[in-house]
Order: C-alpha cells, then sequence, then structure tokens
C-alpha cells in the first residue's frame, strides 16, 4: 500500500517539478504552486487518501509527503528566483530612458556684468575698511560742482557735459557729489566707497550717456600720494591679478590736487603689449589724486588738520577689461545671450 | 625710369608734371597702391586728384602741377606739406599750454633750457595812433592795448601763412585777419582788427553793455543784450563781444586800408558767461575762458603789428596805446619743503626741489631753511596754493619716484549703506532663481513712457508712485531719451523685444533700479525719502520681464505660462524675505494698467501693504509687436518689500505625524482660488479653540473644469494638513475641525463640495 502510495508522489512531484521548470513566467510558476502545493492541490488529495492507512504506515507516508513537498518548495524557490531576475531584465530593458535628451530645464540667472564688477570693486576695498555710500542720481549743482571745487564759470565745467534738470538739479555727472554727502555728515576719519550711475551727454560710439563708476576716498590726518598708490596697486592686484603694476600719470581733476590718471600694466598680456592695450603694454583705469583743500573747507572739514585722497574707475570700463566685453552698448542692450554669459 | 600707368581723367595731355602714386604708397582713407591690371593693361600706379590726396573734399580730374615742378621730387616735400603735426589734449587747468610759445615754455622748464622768443621789427610812419582807450569796468577788462596800421592792401595771404593756419586746422580768410589768428596760436593772446574807417569817434570804450541793446556778430547773429556782457563800443555802439567775437559793423573788408589791431586782457569767467550765453564758440572765447596771460598783450601787439606790415603792407602808428590801470599781480605762495614730502609721501633734497622751482619760470626765495616763498611766473595762472606747487614738483620730478605705501591712522570698520547691501542680496536670490538681471538708462523718452504706464491711479492702487507728470531733462540728447523713467517696465519690456528680434525665444529678466518722480503733495505722502535736499523723489524699483518657456522640454509643456512662473518666482523671492503675509489680489473692477492683460494680473501686499502687481502681457500689444510667446511683467517697490522683511526666528517643529485632507470645492469661476485658501487659514484662526489651531497649511493641489460642473464653473481643490506639537491628532478631531472650515467655506464664498 505504501509502494502505491509513493509511486503516485513520486509521480505528482516528478509532474510539478517538470511543470515548474517549464513555467514561463513568475505567475504561471505561482499558479502552479497552487495546482501542486496549495489547499486544494494534488498533495491535499494525497494528503486525503493517508487516512485509509493503517496506522503504522501513516508516519511513513507522511514523511514521504512531506519531504516531496520540501523538495517541490525548493525547486520553485530556483525556479521563481530565476523568472524573476528574467523578468526584472526585461522590464529594465523596457524602461530605457534616453538621457541624452536634455533634462529640465533649470535656468541659470546671472548679474548684470557692471553688477558684478561693482561688487567685486566694492568688496575689495571694504577689506581695506571703507564702507558703502550711495547718494541720488538728481544731484544739487552745489554737490556735484560747486562743492568739487567746479564754481560756475569755471572751464572744468566744459570737461563733463552736463544733464540738467532745472536751473539747480543735474543728473550727476560723477560719483563724486557722494563725497560731500559723507563728508557733511560724518565725521573724519572716513574711508568710503561711492558706487552708481552717472550722466553725461557726449555719448557716441564708445561712450554711454548713461554709465557707472566707483570712487574711494579716505580722510585721515595724515595722507599721501604714495599711500594712494600704494591702495589703487593693492586693488588693481586683487581685481585684476596679483603682480601688476601700477603708474601715475599727471592729469587735472578740480577737486583734487595733486591729480594723476592710474595706468595698470595690461592684465591680458600682462604688460608684454597686445591689440587691448594698443601694444603699449599699459591701461588706464581711472583717475585719483589727493582731495583739493577747497573740496575738504566745502566740506566743513579743516584742511590743516584733515587731508584726504580719492580715486574712481569706470565700472564698465573696468568690465570692458576684465572681460573682453567689445561694444559699449551691449551693456544696455539687456540681450539674453549677453547677460547669460555671467552666470558665474 | 618709366612706369606705365592707366589713368582715367580726361584733364591730361602729353608733357603734363602731375603727381603719382606708386605701388606700396598708402593714400588718405587706407587706400594701398598696388600693381593691377585695368582692362587687361598692367597699371603700376594712380595718378592723383586733389581728392585722392585728401588736399581737398570734391575735385575734377588729377592734378596737374605747373611745368616747373621739379620732377622726381615728393609731392610733401615739394608743397612742403611734410611738417609734424602733434594733437594734444590740454586739460583746463592748462591755459598756457594753448599756443606754441606756451608749450615752448613747457617744454623749455622740463629740459632746463632757455626758449627764443619771435622777434617783432616795427616799420613805423610818422603818425600817432589816434584812438584812444577807456577802460570803463575794469574788473572784467583790465587791459586794453591797440595799434593802428594804415595804409594795409587786404588780400590773400601768403601760403607759407596759410598753410601754417591750415596745419593748425584754422582756415585762411585773408591777410590782415590770418595775422591776428597766427599771433593767437603763435602766442596764445587772442587779437581783434578793427576797420578805422567804420570807428565812430576817436575813443574805444571797454565796458558792459547797455541793457536792451542788439549787437551783430561778424557771422551776422543779432544779439540781445543784458547789460552784464563786457563789450567794446566806439562812441555809439557796440563793435565787438570784448574777447569773444567781434561786430559785423566794424570788422576788417576787402578795401580797408587803415586797422586798429586790440591786444587786451578780460577776466575769465566774464567771457565764458558771455560764450553760454550766447552759445557761441570761438577759439579767443575758448582762451580767454581759461585764461589768458595778461603779461603778454603787448608782445603780441608788437608781433602782429610787424607781421601785418609784412604780409599786408603799411605803417605802423609810431605809438601803441596800453591802458592797465590796476596790473594783475603775480601770486606769491609760501611753501614748506616738509608739506611737499608729506604730500607726495617721500624725501626730497632742497636743491632737487628748488631747480625745479626755478624751472618752473617763477622766482623762488628762501623765507629760512626748508621755507620758501613762490612768485608764480605770470603764464602760470593755474598756480595759487602750495598744493599746486607739490603737484608742479610731483610731476616735474617724476610720479614714478612716489614710492607705495598704505594710509596709517584711523582705522575704521565696514558699516555699508543697508539698501547697496540689500539690493546685492536681492540681485543674487533672482540668480539663484533663474533670472537675468537688465540695466537701462535711467532716462527714457516721454511718448513712449505715458503710453505704457497709462492710467496712473491704477499702479497708485499697487503701491508703484508714478505721477502724472515726468521730470524733464533740459538738454536731452535725443528724444528717445527725454525724461527720467517712471517704471522699470518700459525699458524691461524693449529689452525683450530685442532679445525676441535676436533669437531668444525664452527669457527672465529683472532689473533693480530707481523710478524719478516730482515732488507733489500725493508724491510726498507715496515717495520714500532717502536722500535730503534734492526736491526730487527716488524709488529703488525692482521690475520683472518673462517670456516663453511654456515648452522647453523637448517640445512638451514642462511649465506653466510666463505669468505663473513670474508669480512662483516672486513668492519665492517674498519667502525668502521672511515677508509673513503674502497676497496676490485682483485690481479692483476686473481692471489693471494698460498693458497687462485685464483677466490676468494681481495686486501683491506684503503684510498687506500694496508692493507692486504682476501680470501677463496684453495679447493686443504682443500681438503688434509680433512677439508670439506669452510674456508677463511685474514692478515692485523694493523699498517697499524691504520694509515688510521680518527676521528670521526659528519656529519649533512638531515630532508628531501630520494628517492631510483633501477638499474639492465647485463654485463660479469667477472666486479667486486665493481667497479661499486664505480664508481657511484665517477661519481656523477663528475656530482656534476648535481645533483650527492645528491647521498648518492649507493650498491648491488641483484644479478642474469640465462640462459636467456646468458653465462658468471650477472645482479647486484643496489640501489642508493639521498637525499637533502635543500629541499624535485623532481622527475624530482633524474631521471635526476639516468640517467646520469647510462648512464655514461654502458659506462665505458660494461654493459646495463635489
Amino acid at each position: 500500500m505504501t509502494d502505491q502510495m509513493k509511486t503516485k508522489i513520486d509521480s505528482i512531484r516528478l509532474e510539478a517539478e517538470t511543470a515548474f521548470k517549464a513555467a514561463e513566467n513568475s505567475r504561471d510558476l505561482y499558479e502552479l504552486k497552487v495546482k501542486f502545493l496549495g489547499k486544494t492541490g494534488s498533495f491535499q488529495s494525497v494528503m486525503k487518501e493517508m487516512g485509509s492507512l493503517p496506522p503504522a504506515e501513516k508516519p511513513i507516508a507522511g514523511k514521504l509527503v512531506n519531504e516531496a513537498k520540501q523538495a517541490l518548495e525548493g525547486t520553485y524557490s530556483e525556479c521563481e528566483e530565476r523568472l524573476k531576475a528574467r523578468e526584472l531584465e526585461a522590464k529594465l530593458k523596457s524602461e530605457m530612458l534616453d538621457l541624452t535628451l536634455p533634462g529640465v530645464p533649470v535656468s541659470r540667472g546671472a548679474e548684470h556684468p557692471v553688477s558684478l564688477v561693482m561688487d567685486e570693486i566694492a568688496m575689495i576695498l571694504s577689506r581695506m575698511g571703507y564702507s558703502i555710500r550711495t547718494g541720488p542720481v538728481i544731484e544739487t549743482d552745489r554737490n556735484n560742482f560747486e562743492g568739487l571745487n567746479v564754481p560756475k564759470d569755471h572751464p572744468a565745467r566744459d570737461m563733463q557735459d552736463t544733464f540738467y534738470i532745472d536751473e539747480h538739479h543735474v543728473l550727476r555727472t560723477q560719483t563724486s557729489p557722494i563725497q560731500i554727502r559723507t563728508m557733511e555728515t560724518e565725521k573724519p576719519p572716513i574711508r568710503v566707497a561711492a558706487p552708481g550711475g552717472v550722466f553725461r551727454c557726449d555719448a557716441d560710439i564708445s561712450h554711454s550717456p548713461n554709465f557707472h563708476q566707483i570712487e574711494g576716498l579716505c580722510i585721515d590726518k595724515k595722507v599721501s600720494m604714495a599711500d594712494l598708490k600704494g591702495t589703487i596697486t593693492f586693488f588693481v592686484g586683487e581685481f585684476f591679478g596679483r603682480g601688476l603694476k601700477t603708474r601715475f600719470r599727471p592729469s587735472f581733476f578740480p577737486f583734487t590736487e595733486p591729480s594723476a590718471e592710474v595706468d595698470c600694466q595690461c592684465p591680458l598680456c600682462k604688460g608684454k603689449g597686445c591689440r587691448m592695450c594698443s601694444m603699449s603694454g599699459w591701461i588706464e583705469i581711472g583717475g585719483c589724486g589727493l582731495v583739493h583743500p577747497n573740496v575738504l573747507k566745502f566740506a566743513g572739514l579743516d584742511a590743516k588738520e584733515w587731508q584726504g585722497f580719492a580715486f574712481g574707475f569706470g565700472i564698465e570700463r573696468m568690465g570692458i577689461i576684465k572681460y573682453g566685453i567689445n561694444d559699449i552698448r551691449l551693456f544696455n542692450e539687456n540681450d539674453v545671450r549677453f547677460l547669460s554669459q555671467f552666470s558665474m | 625710369m618709366i612706369h606705365q600707368i592707366v589713368c582715367g581723367a580726361q584733364n591730361h595731355k602729353q608733357g603734363d608734371c602731375v603727381v603719382v602714386a606708386l605701388p606700396g604708397a598708402v593714400l588718405p582713407g587706407d587706400f594701398a597702391i598696388k600693381h593691377s591690371k585695368i582692362r587687361g593693361v598692367e597699371s603700376g600706379g594712380m595718378l592723383c586728384s586733389l581728392k585722392e590726396l585728401g588736399l581737398a573734399t570734391e575735385s575734377e580730374g588729377i592734378l596737374i602741377l605747373p611745368d616747373d615742378a621739379p620732377i622726381g621730387t615728393p609731392f610733401a616735400e615739394y608743397k612742403k606739406l611734410d611738417d609734424v603735426v602733434f594733437e594734444l589734449k590740454v586739460t583746463p587747468n592748462r591755459a598756457d599750454c594753448l599756443s606754441h610759445r606756451g608749450l615752448a615754455l613747457e617744454i623749455a622748464c622740463l629740459l632746463g633750457k632757455p626758449i627764443c622768443e619771435p622777434e617783432s621789427k616795427i616799420v613805423e610812419g610818422d603818425f600817432d595812433c589816434d584812438i584812444g582807450v577807456a577802460i570803463r569796468a575794469k574788473d572784467l577788462g583790465p587791459r586794453y592795448a591797440g595799434r593802428m596800421v594804415k595804409g594795409v592792401k587786404v588780400g590773400e595771404s601768403p601760403e607759407w601763412l596759410k598753410r601754417r593756419l591750415e596745419t593748425v586746422g584754422m582756415k585762411s580768410i585773408n591777410n590782415v585777419v590770418d595775422v591776428t589768428n597766427y599771433v593767437m596760436m603763435e602766442l596764445g593772446q587772442p587779437l581783434h582788427a578793427f576797420d578805422v574807417r567804420e570807428l565812430r569817434g576817436r575813443t574805444i570804450i571797454v565796458d558792459r553793455a547797455v541793457s536792451g541793446e542788439t549787437f551783430v556778430t561778424l557771422d551776422g547773429s543779432e544779439l540781445k543784450l543784458d547789460g552784464t556782457e563786457l563789450t567794446i563800443r566806439d562812441s555809439e555802439r557796440v563793435v565787438a563781444l570784448a574777447g569773444v567775437i567781434g561786430g559785423k559793423n566794424s570788422g576788417v573788408q576787402d578795401d580797408t586800408v587803415d586797422v586798429m589791431i586790440e591786444a587786451a586782457y578780460f577776466t575769465p569767467a566774464s567771457v565764458r558767461r558771455t560764450m553760454r550765453k550766447f552759445g557761441i564758440e570761438t577759439d579767443s572765447g575758448y582762451r580767454f575762458s581759461r585764461g589768458v596771460n595778461p603779461e603778454t598783450t603787448t608782445q603780441a601787439l608788437d608781433r602782429a603789428t610787424q607781421l601785418m606790415i609784412e604780409v599786408a603792407g603799411g605803417l605802423a602808428s609810431r605809438n601803441r596805446i596800453d591802458v592797465y590801470p590796476e596790473p594783475v599781480p603775480r601770486t606769491e605762495i609760501q611753501i614748506a619743503l616738509a608739506t611737499v614730502e608729506a604730500r607726495l609721501g617721500y624725501t626730497i633734497e632742497a636743491s632737487v626741489f628748488e631747480m625745479w622751482m626755478k624751472r618752473l619760470g617763477g622766482e623762488l626765495r628762501v623765507l629760512s631753511p626748508g621755507l620758501y616763498k613762490f612768485v608764480a611766473p605770470a603764464h602760470r595762472m593755474d598756480l595759487h596754493i602750495d598744493m599746486d606747487l607739490v603737484e608742479e614738483f610731483g610731476r616735474l620730478n617724476g610720479y614714478d619716484k612716489i614710492p607705495e605705501t598704505l594710509p596709517v591712522g584711523g582705522f575704521m570698520p565696514a558699516a555699508h549703506d543697508e539698501l547697496y547691501i540689500a539690493e546685492m542680496r536681492a540681485r543674487r536670490v533672482l540668480k539663484g532663481m533663474g533670472c537675468l538681471q537688465a540695466l537701462n538708462y535711467a532716462f527714457i523718452g516721454d511718448g513712449y513712457q505715458k503710453d505704457f504706464i497709462g492710467d496712473v491711479e491704477l499702479w497708485c492702487d499697487a503701491g508703484l508712485f508714478v505721477d502724472g507728470s515726468d521730470v524733464r531733462i533740459v538738454n536731452p540728447l535725443n528724444e528717445e531719451i527725454n525724461v527720467m523713467r517712471r517704471s522699470l517696465l518700459p525699458g524691461l519690456y524693449r529689452n525683450l523685444l530685442h532679445s525676441v528680434r535676436f533669437g531668444s525665444p525664452s527669457g527672465r529678466l529683472f532689473e533693480i533700479g530707481v523710478s524719478v518722480h516730482a515732488v507733489s503733495d500725493r508724491s510726498q505722502a507715496v515717495r520714500t525719502e532717502r536722500f535730503q535736499g534734492t526736491g526730487y523723489g527716488e524709488e529703488k524699483r525692482l521690475g520683472f520681464c518673462f517670456w516663453g518657456g511654456e515648452t522647453d522640454l523637448w517640445g512638451r509643456a514642462q511649465v506653466a505660462e510666463p505669468a505663473v512662473t513670474l508669480k512662483g518666482v516672486v513668492e519665492a523671492f517674498l519667502g525668502t524675505y521672511g515677508v509673513s503675509s503674502i497676497d496676490f489680489e485682483p485690481f479692483e473692477e476686473g481692471r489693471a494698467p494698460g498693458i497687462l492683460h485685464p483677466g490676468k494680473a494681481v495686486v501683491v501686499r506684503a503684510n498687506r501693504v500694496p508692493v507692486g502687481f504682476l501680470g501677463a502681457v496684453h495679447p493686443s500689444r504682443l500681438q503688434s509687436d509680433k512677439v508670439r510667446t506669452g510674456a508677463a511683467v511685474g514692478e515692485f517697490s523694493l523699498e517697499k518689500i524691504l520694509k515688510a522683511v521680518s527676521a528670521v526666528r526659528f519656529t519649533p517643529i512638531s515630532p508628531f505625524p501630520a494628517m492631510e485632507r483633501d477638499v474639492a470645492l465647485v463654485g463660479a469661476r469667477s472666486i479667486p482660488a486665493g481667497e479661499i485658501v486664505t480664508d481657511f487659514v484665517k477661519l481656523a484662526r477663528k475656530f482656534e479653540a476648535d481645533g483650527g489651531r492645528f491647521l498648518k497649511s492649507a493650498s491648491v493641489f488641483d484644479v478642474f473644469e469640465g462640462e459636467s460642473l456646468g458653465e462658468g464653473k471650477r472645482s479647486v481643490a484643496v489640501r489642508m494638513v493639521f498637525q499637533s506639537a502635543d500629541g499624535t491628532l485623532e481622527d475624530s478631531v482633524v474631521n471635526q475641525v476639516r468640517d467646520k472650515l469647510v462648512h464655514a467655506i461654502c458659506e462665505k464664498h458660494g461654493v459646495s463640495v463635489r
């Protein structure tokens, strides 16, 4: 009787093993598992038949069934693992994403080169103890000219073609009126950096009627042209690259005495001579000088006790040198192709 | 050597002397001459016309030279055109360098050598100058000298005189006038020549104009004088505007025989005022307004007298008139060597300092060791104070001798202008959100701006003061930029048009800059006053202009229309400033500034104060400007936004789970979803004791419109998030609050749960 039972168990086991191995996907395999090993599966009917066996044979038969079921569970796991792996592989294959296509666009923003240059200069000066100060674009004639040693009917007014708003107000032609505002409201010693937009009505291909400047003012008890030169050389090194030399050339500004124009070695060729510096190795970057005693007096400072120096740079010009921008008009067209180049 | 040259001109014949440019020559306009073939014939050069040589603006045919022209001589040499011209830019303080003699003095100083003065040998006649001079305004005209030359023959100037004037950019007029100009260029002293016939009475008077009288200039313009101008007059009328321009009534004519030469010193400010008032620019006025050496007057007069007789004939009066009641004193400056050393920053040998001061041409007296008195030379009218001498010494000794040091002294820690730092931060925040910073002029065209702004009231409602009238520029460069901007948007919108035209189908621009306003009662109330004393209001604004980008991902819709993108950026921007309450509300009565789509515009409030607006650009404007994508603009008062900023304060976060409840509400499309969401929060506050305090947020997560809802209706799905800091919330508590809120919302807005 057990032999008969054994044969039956073996045949189910064989049938199941064959079926498991032949299954094509994990779902079919699972159905087969239910068919053979489930609550209403093939082994369940064998178990039912076992009830009619003599008691002595029952454990033997039971053991046989359990062995067969265990073996089948093992076979199932193997097949399932194999099928699942195959299925995952197929799934991954079908899911391929072409990551050579562009990603979700995240636009890179950018600050305007004028702002970049202005901030960078302001922050270099800040490290030397200069505080940023600003002023209005519509200035009084007093702050823009008279206080800066340019009285009415002075030929220096010809140096800057001025936009007038009314008899007593102009669009500031320089950031220097901020010097007057600062000296009149703050106590020396003073170190300020004054950035801002300025206006001149002499626009042509290389001049904009509305451009930007930044200037530094240092008022103290003892300052000299040497201190001014050292300050500018430090600034040039930080802004254009360390090791570049600077030089002063005599010049004239009504609000400084002595006055000088500042050249630095061309940052592009390091002074060897190139197109940008017209083969001279030097490039003009701004003007400077010791504050004229008349300016100090006007602002209420005792010119015997206090002295000062001031220096100024054109922001657009610095940008042209630093970034190689080749046309002043680009600064105000605000073309996306231009602006997006400064997203650093 | 024979050259074969093909020439197209017709005006030459065999044996003519001509000007030839051979291969290698470069003619004006960078025109290089090369070997070439003209109609198959070899041509090795070009026969030149006056125009091709740059000697005339128009000319017919090639230039035929006289038969005696020496063949083979370079043309420039033959025509004596091989002169070297230096172009100098003279700063306004160095009027002394506006002449050849002045420059010679400057070079003499640098080289330590004397100059050669031009000689003046005058051929005198046996008559006296019978015209006297009376100075009645010695404050404006301290010195007046003159001499009469009788019997001149007005005509063409000799070649050398014409050429020299041309070299310095002056046109030859006639021999008499040319001499006055020549001496002005040579010695820096402007001169004038009167026709003696035309002078009425026997006295030249230097006096202010009579208010209301008229004067006709040499070139025929009629000026009305107000009495402040210094004039040169005869007994009856004005004959010259002193130092500026001569009169038509008394100038040298072709048939002038007797001439009165004027050499005078007029004060700079007076001449400058007159020039500016009438807008007259002359070489004479240019020099007087910058300062003429009062001590060259008679030297120049003598030189001009001599030259005039040389080129125009005639005889000079025996005497010259020179009225100079109060000679202009030379400036005396006290200077300490220690000052020079302290200001320049290096030690200086007294002998070196003394050498340069002497070379300047002044007088140097030693008061005590290291202390000097310097008497400035007459031609250096720019030297007034010791600092002027510090500069003179510094530059003459060489600016390269100045060492490099750093200032020592009262160090001040940097404390920056707060608005600059805030603006810098705003720029960086917006850059991080993918926006590009634009920078436009602070002025714009009045017509364009007016059209763009439209109804001022709507801007004011949104917290942007734009005023009704423009701040005008008195002397604009052109009408495109004749007023100050009241808004950033006209400029930004123009940037959009430019970028779209040049191939940027999408963009996100922002700008931070000032808007400018005239003062009025209203502007006083609205504008922010940072800078005292100008009487004009300036406000820092933040403007945006977004366009395109709706289908940026492989042609698939990726982001919403620009107005929605812009709203997202504005929300995030305000969020980074910790503005606690941000509201977006449509303009009243469905209106909006004319540039905006009236149905796609909102006023933005920060802490309930209107700070600006944003919205989609009106489709008609886009259509007429041929913009094919959507576009949005927004403008804000940066200063008002900054006032709404609150400092970061940490809020404790709950360690217990959050619970979400969703509800879809159906109602009329016209009900703003923003109001519904805001009301959830407001009502939660009202029901605080009933669990309203657990509502952490309410937000829209879906909007649906469809026929199934009925016409004009839509469904807005809102997600509420509840959380307690004290424990996990019970379902029943959350559901109760939700029901209460939803019921109240439905009642208030007339919506129903879907």
